[in-house]
């Protein structure tokens, strides 16, 4: 087994949370370097892994000997520029989601890639979290029948972002709509096997961040697939802070019967301590790392012939034109129709 | 103490509502019209309830005068028996929905009116327990300032029902519409009660995608937005697999500007299962009994009901609304023109 050289650029939130820990369980893998614009930040990182080298240069980083991988972790309107900058370095990419803000950087994204006839995997953790994993099963399995709409709720209870976020900035993250919304869109594709015909979309912008820096943080989009098939998502930044620090809620609703998942129905361990407040409920259902050793450990299965994708860059491209028409359509307050 | 017609025995709420006028202490159930596909069931209803069994409206004014009436015929035939019912001064309690057309609406709207009969439409929503309590909150300001309510109501194919003959539920003409507008016109109502304000513009998908055999629609998407800022979505019709352990299920969730609300079923129940399935079994159920005494409430001190005709046209008109920008593709805006 050939021993992965890994770079990562982008040392804050998702890299502490997922890719750093889960990089450390997948032994055919090593990170050699670490980006990141705030200098602390990258040798913080490498710290945690012996011999890594820091940066706080893309550029500098790209030129170094020695990386097969480029694993992209920064804030999201940088995730295409810099995914094409290490394609064209000749660097095998993977990208956190969204693949880009804007479907012409997507596009321009998957061009590059097989111009340059080099791995571009789009980290849809959706698709690996084996809660979701299992309602596709069982779709696959025919239990309910053929499903015809999809239902989902992903709500951050207040504590994400936090004030200082760069979330807060839509040109950086796109909003709640590409932060969680890519998430959903890729998500009712997959259990619905089909593309998004029309978009139809309305938001707020609810917590004092949220007037503040005009990114919305709440939203609701319905999506037309062929045949009457639907989906309905709701994503929030601005629920309370209380409950959970992320909920969600799925329903699948089949020719044959229904499927469904929430966190609170779900919950194997609920905690309630001795101040009044609310049970928590997510202790125990944080997919954390696990769901992206599933998913870095897919992708090198990919580069080695042994698994085909399960997310293409064209699925996450798609998901991209699908918020897009998201956007387009809160603005004109008109349905948006995908060709 | 009132005395009460039950008339038309076609709609699915009636198993509910004859029981319940029946054992209301403050009415006398005396008469059972029911010419329609369920004559048998309403003969047998009318000899366990003490009532006459009458096979035409015409008999209902040769007995004791009435003094009010629930109406349970397909919505196509409201119009007509209100206009016969409310010049003869009863009331009435008419399910849902009010009529078929916004132009039948105004006509039933005007003849009550015209008569000084009430006119209540039981919209059971607002009679749960969970939903009454919500609605408290949002009225004390608990959860701040509302913003947005996430809506779902489903229940189970009409010709499931045992006993009844619900096929008028399948012909639009006659129904209004198909599982999205009958399931979901309650929520449409509780959703503009909810919100405090007059919905401004509908979006919606409706289509038949569930179930192969039936000539209408069986599930509908919307969203909804209020004059005052709140937007909601909604999604209901005739999902529930035969095999769900509850026929109804119900759920709002409300985003206020100081906190949130789950309403994930509309009745306290508890779990009960067998070898072959669970039923989820309310244990405490306050709807239809407190609409029906709202609307005998209403009648007795001779004021509106809680839930006016105007509300059950605003609703109508939501609702159509929702058929309309289904079949074109775009929002429509409210009031419709």
């Amino acid at each position: 087994m050939s021993e992965y050289r890994v770079a990562i650029l982008g040392n804050g939130g998702i890299f502490k949370l997922a890719h750093g820990p889960a990089w450390k369980r997948i032994p055919r893998a090593k990170v050699v370097a670490t980006c990141d614009v705030v200098e602390e930040r990258a040798v913080e990182a490498a710290r945690e892994f012996d011999g890594a080298q820091p940066f706080t240069r893309a550029e500098d980083l790209l030129k170094r000997d020695g990386i097969d991988i480029v694993d992209i972790c920064t804030p999201s309107d940088t995730h295409a520029p810099l995914a094409i900058q290490a394609l064209e370095a000749g660097k095998h990419v993977i990208c956190e989601k969204p693949m880009a803000l804007r479907p012409s950087d997507s596009s321009r994204l998957m061009e590059v890639a097989a111009a340059r006839k080099r791995h571009l995997f789009i980290g849809h953790t959706r698709r690996f979290d084996r809660r979701w994993v299992q309602l596709k099963e069982q779709i696959a399995s025919g239990r309910i029948g053929e499903p015809v709409a999809v239902r989902r709720s992903e709500r951050c209870w207040g504590g994400f972002p936090s004030s200082q976020d760069w979330h807060w900035n839509l040109e950086q993250s796109g909003g709640v709509l590409m932060d969680l919304g890519i998430h959903i869109a890729d998500f009712f594709a997959w259990l619905l096997g089909g593309p998004v015909q029309s978009v139809y979309a309305r938001a707020l912008k609810v917590r004092e961040e949220a007037r503040e820096t005009g990114c919305f943080d709440f939203a609701l989009v319905q999506m037309g697939f062929p045949g009457g098939k639907r989906g309905l998502m709701e994503v929030s930044w601005t629920h309370p802070a209380a409950y959970a620090p992320f909920y969600s809620a799925t329903e699948v609703i089949g020719t044959r019967g229904k499927l469904t998942l929430t966190d609170k129905g779900t919950a194997p361990l609920t905690v309630v301590k001795k101040e009044i407040g609310v049970p928590r409920y997510s202790t125990l259902l944080s997919s954390f790392p696990d769901t992206f050793v599933e998913e870095l450990g897919h992708f090198l299965d990919c580069m080695e012939g042994a698994a085909r994708p399960r997310i293409k860059a064209s699925e996450a491209h798609q998901a991209v034109r699908v918020v897009d028409a998201a956007f387009r359509s809160i603005a004109s307050g008109q349905p948006v129709s995908l060709p | 103490m009132l005395n009460f017609a039950i008339v038309g025995y076609d709609h699915a709420h009636l198993p509910r509502y004859a029981p319940a006028l029946a054992e209301n202490p403050r009415v006398r159930l005396r008469a059972l019209v029911a010419p329609g596909v369920n004559r048998t069931l309403a003969r047998e209803d009318a000899r366990r309830f003490g009532a006459a069994y009458l096979e035409d409206l015409e008999s209902l004014w040769h007995g004791e005068k009435i003094d009010a009436a629930y109406i349970g015929t397909p919505p196509d035939e409201h119009l007509a028996v209100i206009g016969e019912l409310a010049s003869r001064g009863v009331h009435v309690l008419c399910d849902k929905p009010l009529a078929t057309t916004l132009a039948d609406a105004d006509a039933i709207l005007s003849l009550t009116q015209r008569h000084h009969v009430n006119l209540m439409v039981p919209f059971n929503p607002r009679y749960q327990l969970p939903v009454m309590r919500l609605k408290a909150m949002l009225q004390s300001g608990e959860l701040g300032s509302l913003r947005a309510i996430h809506a779902t109501k489903y229940g189970k194919l009409p010709s499931w029902i045992p006993g009844l003959d619900t096929r008028w539920f399948f012909d639009r003409a006659r129904a209004g519409f198909g599982g999205f507008g009958d399931i979901g016109i309650h929520a449409v109502d509780a959703l503009r009660w909810l919100a405090g304000s007059e919905a401004v513009r509908v979006y919606a998908s409706i289509d038949r995608a569930v179930h192969r055999d039936i000539a209408t629609d069986d599930i509908g998407t919307a969203i909804i937005d209020f004059e005052n800022g709140v937007v909601a979505c909604l999604q209901s019709g005739w999902v529930n697999p035969a095999g769900n352990p509850s026929w109804l299920s119900v759920s709002f969730e409300v985003l206020g500007t100081e906190g949130a609300a789950l309403i994930e079923k509309p009745y306290h129940d508890l779990d009960a299962a067998d070898e072959k399935r669970m039923d989820q079994l309310p244990w405490w159920r306050t709807d239809i009994s407190m609409l029906v005494d709202e609307f005998i409430d209403s009648v007795e001190t001779g004021r509106p009901p809680a839930i006016t005709g105007s509300d059950a046209r605003a609703a109508l008109e939501i609702t159509l609304a929702a058929y309309r920008s289904s079949e074109t593709g775009q929002p429509v805006a409210l009031p419709l023109k």
